[in-house]
This record gives structure tokens, C-alpha cells and sequence, in this order.
């Protein structure tokens, strides 16, 4: 009699327990969701932060991979904590700490021209076109032999499309076009690098040298105002002396930097961010004390985009389409 | 027992016999001393005071190295008016006293909101969006830097220093601050020229009358940008004229343009006045 107790009391007990501990199991279920929720939106920030610096598209296969240990505590500890959907809710999306994870090489996917619509440069390439003209009073018959160079240019400008999967060496920026296509160069510098070579082709000698002339005065200009903004983006963070503020500005521009208008005007826009600029920039100019504090501010390589180049100028269409 | 219940859910008795096994649960567990409540324990998730200091400091800063990076920061700002006007060390000694005060204020509130963020539960998201609220002002503030003009700092700065020291450091602060408005200023334009062919004499008495119209501006702000271009829309079209004809023209203009509905953001962020 006393064994059959002891059996009822167990069943019922065994029961209960169950029961009872149904929302326990729930909530871990629910916490585990989170949990694997938080380490796919961590994935899918080191994927971001991969494809603002170059190294997207090899990281974003690698999900399951490690992830940098800076990105993991701002995006993951808290997607753990409070869940992605609450996380991304306060935090938003898309901005991620700049540390990248080694690029996988794998190989190269080569992508067929046929599927890959370049017209999206024939304005930009026409506005040089234009500059060409207005400042070098080039012929008609000039202008034909150069709107067929150009047009042969942008075609040949292929090669920055494509293979997808190529590794992109260092920290670099990744210019976007249209529909996301992704450029592995910047494409406003090689239409002005193609245009000064059919520019010296076709034009004669003094005309040639009015459209350099403008085009290094330009290079200057936007230099200039880069390595100013560059300098105001570290004022906000770290006081700077006049003086050093002005070394900082000659530096930037002595500097070959992978850095365009295009993706600083981001951070102007994000003041708690910071460019990284190379240490043999900031070396000579910082003091140990401001180079630490520095240290310590969240350094990040924006991606850019074409389109935030406005595109106002309704000038002739020199070349077609 | 067992021969039985397995005969009766051989028979398909089995939904009454777990009815029955629950009835009798209920029974012998409201015997026991409230189990719920432990349970509930068990389960309900904390959040780490770590999380507040992510909200707060962002960036590369947890609250261990916290109470060093601000102290840092009111070293590197005296180094830099100390730098801009040479400083007594007496006057150094009362501004660090003050800049401690305000690191004390801005500390104390840090850890009253950790506090909170201890206390509640981690799945209920309305608590932890109370507790982010509490952050963000603080973010906000050490963003911007403690020792700005309502700080402790600020004050022993207006008051420990000479009219000559003052005046020097003003207009250092104000130099800085047209150097900043013209970062912001040929930034525009250059990507304005991206778009418009325009010669360097255009670029240049285009950036001319910009700075003339935006001497200074609030660099630190996120609208710093659309600060500028609002300044940018109201250059009147004559001057403009005077510089672009025909399409490049057109093209200038309505890139200004573009820059003219973020009035009302601009006076809402407090950057600009509405009057203005």
C-alpha cells in the first residue's frame, strides 16, 4: 500500500513538475530564439560592417564564423540581453563598429558584362565632357573622336565590377551604384584618370593644358575641403591647437588617403564617429594623451553611394545613353 | 496501477486519465507553499549595468575605463586652453577641481541609472525603453563634452581667468569655429561641383559668397550640413547670376533649393531661430 503511495506521489509530482515548469521551458525556448536571434543580427552587422570596408561579401557567408570581439559586445551582449527587435529598436540598424575580420579568399565569381548595365557613369562622364569643352573650347571634330574614347572607357570600366568575391586589399571603401552594384574603385576618379588620357590624345597642346590646369585645380580643391572636414571630424572629439590642426590638414593631404566627399560627408552627418586616418598622419601632430583618448572613439569606414552625388545638371548629353 | 492506466490508455481513456492526474496535481500542490513565485524567479532575465555604460559611453569606453577617459578628456581640454593662453597653476588647480565636480555630477547619475537598469526585467521592453531614456540624455551630454557652458568648468573658466586670457581664448574659439564653417561650406560645394562643370574662378567666388553667408556653424551637430545648406538656398539668385548662366546655372540652383524645407528642423534642433 505504502509502494502504491509512493508511486501516486511520484506520478503526480512528475506531473506537476511539468506543469510547472512549462513556462520555464518556454522562456528558455524564447530566450534561445533570442539568443540565436542576437547572434544573426551580430552576423548580419559584421556583414554591414564587411561590406563597408570591402570584406562583405566573403563575411556575410560566414556568419557562424567569429566576429570581431568590439562589434560582438556592442551588438550581441546587448541582442542577448534584450533581444534583437528591442536592440535594433533602440540602436537602430546598419552602423556597426569598424573592425574587420581577415578576408576569406575564395574564388573568383567572374561576372558576365553582358549583365551588367554601365549607363548609370554616362552622366558623370558627360559632365567631363562638358568641363573638357567649356574650358578647352575643343572642335566638334575633337569632341566626336572623344565622346567615342569616352564611350569606350566607360564600357572598359567593366573591370570594377566585376569578379565578385575578389579580396580587397587593407581597409578600403566600397563605392555602391545603382541596384547595389558594387564598385572595387572609386568611379569619379577613374572617369577623370580616363578623360585627361583621351583629353591629351585629341586636344592640342594648349588646350590640353587649360582642362589639366582645371582638373589639378579641382583635385586640389577637393583635397582641400576633405582635409579640412577630416580635421573638424577629430576637433569634435580631441581639442586641437591651431597648429595642429593646420599640420593635421597638411598631413591629410600629403597623405594618399581611400577617402572621397562622397563617403565623408557621412560622417559629418554621424558626429560620434570618426574616420581612420594612418597612424603617420596623426603621429608627428598628437600627443600621447590625445592619440589615447582617441583611441577610444568609434572608428568606422562608411561604404559610400553614387546616388548621393545629386544629379541636378541637365547639360548636353554628349554621349547618348 | 500502472497495468491499469496502461489498460485505460490502451482503451483510449487517456485525455481523462491526464484530466484526472491534473486534478489531482492541483490538489496536492495547493498544499504547498506558493511554488509560482520561485519560479518566476528562476526565470526573470537581469540586465548588467554594462548595458547602461554601452548606452552611455558607446564607442571603445565601458564604465571601468569610464572614470579615466573623462578624466582624460579634462586634462586634454586644459592642456588646450592652457595651450591657447597660458594658465597660472592656480588657475589650472580650480578649473580641474571644477572639471572633477562635473565628472562627479555627470558619475553619480551614471550610477543611479545602473541602478535602475539592475532592478527590472529584461523581457519587459517597456521597462528597458524607460531605463534607455535615462541613457540617452547622459549619452547625449557626454557626447558633447562636460565641460560645455552650464559645467562646473565653464563657470571657474569665466571666473578665474584675466579679460587678456579670456579674450585670447575667445577668439581662438571663435577661429576655430570659421575653420570648422568652411570645412562644412567647401564640403558642399564640392559635391555640388561633382555635379555642375564649373571652372576654379567659379568654385571660388562660389565658396566666397557661401562663407560669407555661413561665418560660422554648429560643427558639432548632425545637422551641421543642413545648417549650411539652408544658408546656401537663401544666397539671393543675383549673386549666383553673377557667377553660373544656363544649365550650370539652373543646376546650382536647385541644388540650393533642395536645402530650403529644413527650416523648421533646424529651428526645432535649436540651431537656428525662427525669425532667423
Amino acid at each position: 500500500m505504502s509502494c502504491q503511495r509512493f508511486r501516486l506521489a511520484f506520478l503526480t509530482s512528475s506531473f506537476a513538475l511539468l506543469v510547472f515548469s512549462q513556462p520555464a521551458f518556454a522562456q528558455a525556448q524564447a530566450a534561445a530564439i533570442q539568443v540565436e536571434a542576437a547572434v544573426q543580427a551580430e552576423a548580419a552587422g559584421a556583414a554591414d560592417e564587411g561590406a563597408a570596408d570591402g570584406h562583405g561579401e566573403e563575411e556575410a557567408d560566414e556568419k557562424d564564423e567569429k566576429v570581431d570581439g568590439a562589434a560582438k559586445k556592442q551588438a550581441g551582449d546587448i541582442g542577448n540581453e534584450i533581444g534583437r527587435d528591442m536592440a535594433r529598436a533602440i540602436f537602430g540598424f546598419g552602423i556597426r563598429p569598424a573592425v574587420v575580420a581577415p578576408a576569406r579568399v575564395r574564388p573568383a565569381v567572374k561576372v558576365d558584362p553582358k549583365d551588367v548595365d554601365l549607363t548609370f557613369l554616362t552622366p558623370h562622364i558627360n559632365r567631363e565632357l562638358s568641363l573638357i569643352h567649356q574650358v578647352s573650347d575643343a572642335k566638334p571634330e575633337q569632341m566626336d573622336k572623344m565622346i567615342e574614347a569616352a564611350t569606350k572607357a566607360r564600357d572598359a570600366m567593366i573591370d570594377m565590377v566585376g569578379p565578385r568575391n575578389r579580396a580587397i586589399p587593407g581597409k578600403r571603401i566600397v563605392m555602391y551604384g545603382p541596384n547595389s552594384i558594387r564598385l572595387y574603385a572609386n568611379p569619379f576618379e577613374r572617369i577623370r584618370k580616363d578623360a585627361m588620357t583621351y583629353a591629351k590624345e585629341h586636344l592640342d597642346i594648349d588646350q590640353f593644358e587649360a582642362y589639366s590646369k582645371e582638373a589639378k585645380a579641382r583635385e586640389d580643391a577637393e583635397k582641400e575641403a576633405l582635409a579640412q572636414t577630416y580635421a573638424m571630424l577629430y576637433q569634435r572629439h580631441i581639442p586641437l591647437t591651431k597648429e595642429q590642426r593646420q599640420a593635421l590638414v597638411d598631413n591629410i593631404k600629403k597623405a594618399d588617403l581611400d577617402a572621397d566627399l562622397v563617403n565623408v560627408q557621412v560622417y559629418v552627418q554621424n558626429p560620434r564617429y570618426l574616420p581612420q586616418l594612418p597612424e603617420e598622419v596623426t603621429e608627428s601632430v598628437l600627443t600621447k594623451t590625445q592619440r589615447e583618448a582617441l583611441s577610444r572613439a568609434s572608428r568606422v569606414i562608411f561604404s559610400s553611394q553614387m546616388q548621393t552625388v545629386m544629379m541636378n545638371y541637365q547639360g548636353k548629353k554628349w554621349i547618348a545613353k | 496501477m500502472d497495468r491499469q492506466m496502461t489498460t485505460l490508455l490502451r482503451q483510449g481513456r487517456g485525455p481523462q486519465v491526464v484530466v484526472s492526474a491534473c486534478l489531482l496535481a492541483v490538489g496536492i500542490l495547493s498544499l504547498l507553499p506558493a511554488p509560482q513565485a520561485s519560479a518566476q524567479v528562476a526565470v526573470r532575465r537581469q540586465l548588467s549595468e554594462t548595458q547602461f555604460d554601452s548606452w552611455v559611453f558607446q564607442g571603445n569606453i565601458n564604465g571601468k575605463t569610464a572614470d579615466k577617459a573623462i578624466e582624460q578628456r579634462l586634462e586634454l581640454q586644459l592642456d588646450y586652453l592652457n595651450a591657447m593662453s597660458p594658465l597660472t597653476d592656480e588657475q589650472k588647480a580650480m578649473m580641474r577641481l571644477a572639471g572633477e565636480g562635473d565628472i562627479k555630477r555627470f558619475m553619480r547619475k551614471v550610477r543611479y541609472g545602473r541602478k535602475v537598469l539592475k532592478t527590472i526585467d529584461a523581457s519587459d521592453n517597456q521597462a528597458v525603453s524607460q531605463a534607455y531614456q535615462l541613457a540617452r540624455p547622459l549619452a547625449q551630454q557626454f557626447e558633447k563634452g562636460l565641460f560645455g557652458e552650464t559645467s562646473l568648468f565653464h563657470k571657474a573658466f569665466l571666473a578665474n581667468l584675466s579679460e587678456e586670457q579670456s579674450s585670447a581664448v575667445q577668439s581662438a574659439i571663435e577661429e576655430q569655429e570659421r575653420a570648422d564653417a568652411r570645412a562644412i561650406n567647401h564640403m558642399l560645394l564640392a559635391m555640388v561641383r561633382r555635379d555642375v562643370p564649373m571652372t576654379q574662378e567659379q568654385y571660388g567666388k562660389l565658396t566666397d559668397l557661401l562663407d560669407e553667408a555661413v561665418p560660422r556653424c554648429p560643427s558639432k551637430s548632425n545637422y551641421a550640413l543642413y545648417y549650411v545648406g539652408y544658408f546656401f538656398s537663401r544666397v539671393p539668385d543675383k549673386a549666383l547670376e553673377e557667377i553660373f548662366e544656363g544649365e550650370e546655372l539652373a543646376a546650382v540652383k536647385k541644388h540650393a533649393n533642395r536645402y530650403q524645407g529644413y527650416k523648421n528642423m533646424l529651428v526645432s534642433q535649436g540651431l537656428m531661430k525662427d525669425d532667423e
